[in-house]
């Protein structure tokens, strides 16, 4: 083992941590903001791809070009499950786990949906440039890896921005910081839950045409995204987006070190390790301020 | 005035009635024994008189009345919901399989040795989370089923990896086998019974009153010197404990286990979806869940057996409809109906007694 690969597994990781942190921020929105797990999470990811590779498949498009037709088709398919599924939660006054309980029936569905629409087979998207890589030195970046790192920075700013400088953005920390003061200024927050939802079911879509150009694309990648954005989440802090995009990049270069050193396998039980240890030590992770 | 009068005796009508039951649990000597036996007595012959292929049906409904009423003693109880029972499941199975496999020990010893390690597997996500409130649990469950399921897979040198162990077939009730599925029904029948009573005694113990003040008011259990964290966890440990068993009596009747089919989250969730149907938190709940979760699953293969994914769209769908419409699942109707039926007997039998 030389320095220079494990340089390379951690450069990997980081590239590939941008894209968790990224589905890990819409996670951590609608679990902050309006308490609600996302359990469909991965699945909206997962669903996300689908769109990507047959306008690939049909067109040609470009899987970049993607990126603004799924987030907007995505925040209003978002928005359909928000009055589905979630309002009606909030109406029975679900309990917690009932909540969780609905959203898994939610993420059961939807993989067997796509199992059931477009086969078991695993579907892969060639991108013009998949095969391509820039060598820095003995340091390879492939250049898919890049692309989806920049993506997932610009996608981050661009969420952030629209938090703190837009006045919607505000209203939605307000929500989460005292529902009832917001209520007082003249915020309805049905509308902001309605808008945090889309927004993190409109992030999961907009992180898959990225993954899309390294990955292979089956009905079942949604679970294991759904896990590790949930431990990105409690990594990072509830609620934080910083920390999401940060615990993200540890994740990710975590996998990526120990894929190295042990195996592929045995990166689940370090990142096991990791949610177990952060719980026992830092239950409020790197940014926590609203812990419930 | 009047009013409020009979709202307070309706309050207390139900802690009375609630106290009721409780002292009518205290002893197994107030059991109607004629009833309980009566019950017994047709379950026990039922394969007698049933069609041979609905035997592995009813057997289906013990096994997952067994495996909801274990997974009920944390979630329902203790009211920390886990997705993530698979786990159990799979330490019970695999761990008997092996012994049993490479150092010839009987079944029945191997599943309380896979029991016994379920414990530890169980407070290594039981004491980081019941710290802490939340979703935590939930997580953890789902990822430790997800670390155990890919731990077997890459221990290909002892659990054969995603090939899976095929156990050879003896028929023998030295190895936990029958010769027919008429054997398992009494396997499966006595497997769900003791779950059940091993859930009846937890609920109406001193214990189960504890498990129900946390899961409705922490604070005020904890306040009156109830250790939550203590409690959740006893619930955690004879859950994990009784579902492991399943696994290790599961492993003997399917003969072949692997990873993705006691480690899979959709294990876990078919457990969690006929506890919900039921009724968690309820003693009877878990059959009544099981049977509607089985019936559902041989209408579904008979409606759309050969769609992919079909049956689990259903029970996605199912899960979602319960939660909106009866979280608090159906057991409450058929006790509703029994009381029902049963009022103007037990009024006869009481009128006596009543001031």
């Amino acid at each position: 083992m030389e320095v220079h690969q494990i340089i390379q597994a951690v450069v990997n990781g980081l590239l590939l941590g941008g894209i968790y942190g990224l589905i890990a921020i819409g996670l951590t929105l609608p679990f902050g903001v309006m308490d609600i797990p996302n359990f469909a999470h991965g699945e909206f990811v997962m669903l996300a791809m689908y769109p990507t590779f047959f306008l690939w498949a049909a067109f040609g498009f470009d899987p970049i070009l993607s990126v603004p037709i799924v987030i907007p088709l995505f925040f209003l398919i978002g928005i359909g499950v928000y009055y589905l599924i979630l309002r009606r939660l909030f109406i029975v006054n679900a309990s917690p786990p009932a909540r969780l309980l609905a959203l898994a029936g939610l993420s059961i569905f939807l993989f067997n949906f796509a199992m059931y629409k477009w086969g078991t087979t695993h579907h892969v998207l060639k991108a013009s440039y998949g095969m391509s890589a820039i060598a820095i030195g003995p340091i390879i970046i492939r250049v898919p890896l890049l692309i989806s790192f920049v993506g997932s920075v610009i996608l981050t700013l661009l969420v952030m921005l629209f938090l703190n400088k837009t006045f919607t953005g505000k209203a939605l920390l307000a929500t989460a910081q005292d529902r009832e003061a917001a209520i007082l200024m003249g915020i309805n927050p049905w509308r902001m839950y309605m808008i945090c939802f889309g927004l993190g079911v409109g992030l999961a879509a907009g992180a898959a045409p990225f993954l899309c150009t390294f990955q292979v694309i089956f009905p079942t990648a949604g679970i294991s995204l759904t896990l590790m954005a949930f431990v990105i989440v409690i990594l990072g802090g509830l609620g934080s987006v910083p920390g999401a995009y940060l615990g993200g990049l540890v994740i990710g270069m975590t996998e990526s070190v120990i894929s190295l050193l042990l195996t592929p396998e045995l990166a689940w039980v370090a990142i096991f390790t990791i949610f177990v240890l952060i719980l026992l030590y830092k239950p409020k992770g790197f940014f926590g301020k609203w812990i419930k | 005035m009047k009013r409020e009068m009979t709202q307070e005796m309706e309050m207390h009508k139900e802690t009375i009635e609630k106290m009721g039951t409780h002292r009518y649990a205290k002893g197994l000597a107030r059991i109607p024994k004629v009833k309980v036996g009566l019950f017994i007595l047709l379950l026990a012959s039922m394969p007698l008189f049933v069609p041979s292929s609905f035997v592995h049906y009813i057997n289906l409904i013990f096994f997952f009345t067994a495996l909801s009423a274990a997974w009920n003693v944390i979630s329902g109880f203790g009211g920390q919901l886990s997705l993530g029972h698979s786990a159990f499941f799979a330490v019970g199975a695999y761990t008997s399989t092996l012994l049993y496999l490479h150092y010839g020990l009987t079944p029945w010893i191997g599943m309380i040795a896979g029991a016994f390690l379920a414990l530890p597997t169980a407070f290594l996500i039981g004491y980081p989370t019941f710290r802490l409130r939340g979703a935590y649990f939930v997580l953890a469950t789902l990822a430790l089923a997800e670390v155990i399921r890919r731990l077997l897979v890459y221990l290909k040198g002892v659990t054969k990896g995603s090939v899976g162990i095929t156990l050879p077939f003896l028929g023998d009730l030295r190895v936990l086998q029958f010769r027919s599925e008429r054997g398992y029904y009494y396997l499966l029948l006595l497997m769900a019974l003791v779950v059940i009573f091993v859930g009846w005694r937890v609920r109406y113990s001193r214990m189960g009153y504890f498990f129900l003040a946390i899961r409705e008011e922490q604070d005020a259990a904890e306040a009156l010197g109830v250790n939550p964290k203590r409690y959740k966890m006893i619930a955690l440990l004879i859950s994990a404990f009784l579902t492991a068993i399943a696994g290790s009596i599961y492993a003997q009747w399917a003969c072949y286990i692997d990873p993705d089919a006691v480690c899979s989250i959709e294990l876990s969730v078919q457990i969690a979806l006929a506890g919900i149907l039921g009724g968690m938190g309820t003693v009877w709940g878990p059959f009544a869940g099981a049977t509607i979760f089985v019936l559902s699953q041989a209408v579904g293969l008979t409606l759309m057996g050969g769609v992919v994914g079909g049956v689990y769209m259903l029970y996605g769908m199912l899960l979602i409809v319960a939660i909106l419409i009866r979280p608090q699942g159906v057991i409450g109707l058929l006790e509703e109906a029994y009381r029902a039926l049963s009022k103007p007997l037990s009024k006869k039998l009481t009128a006596h007694v009543r001031p």
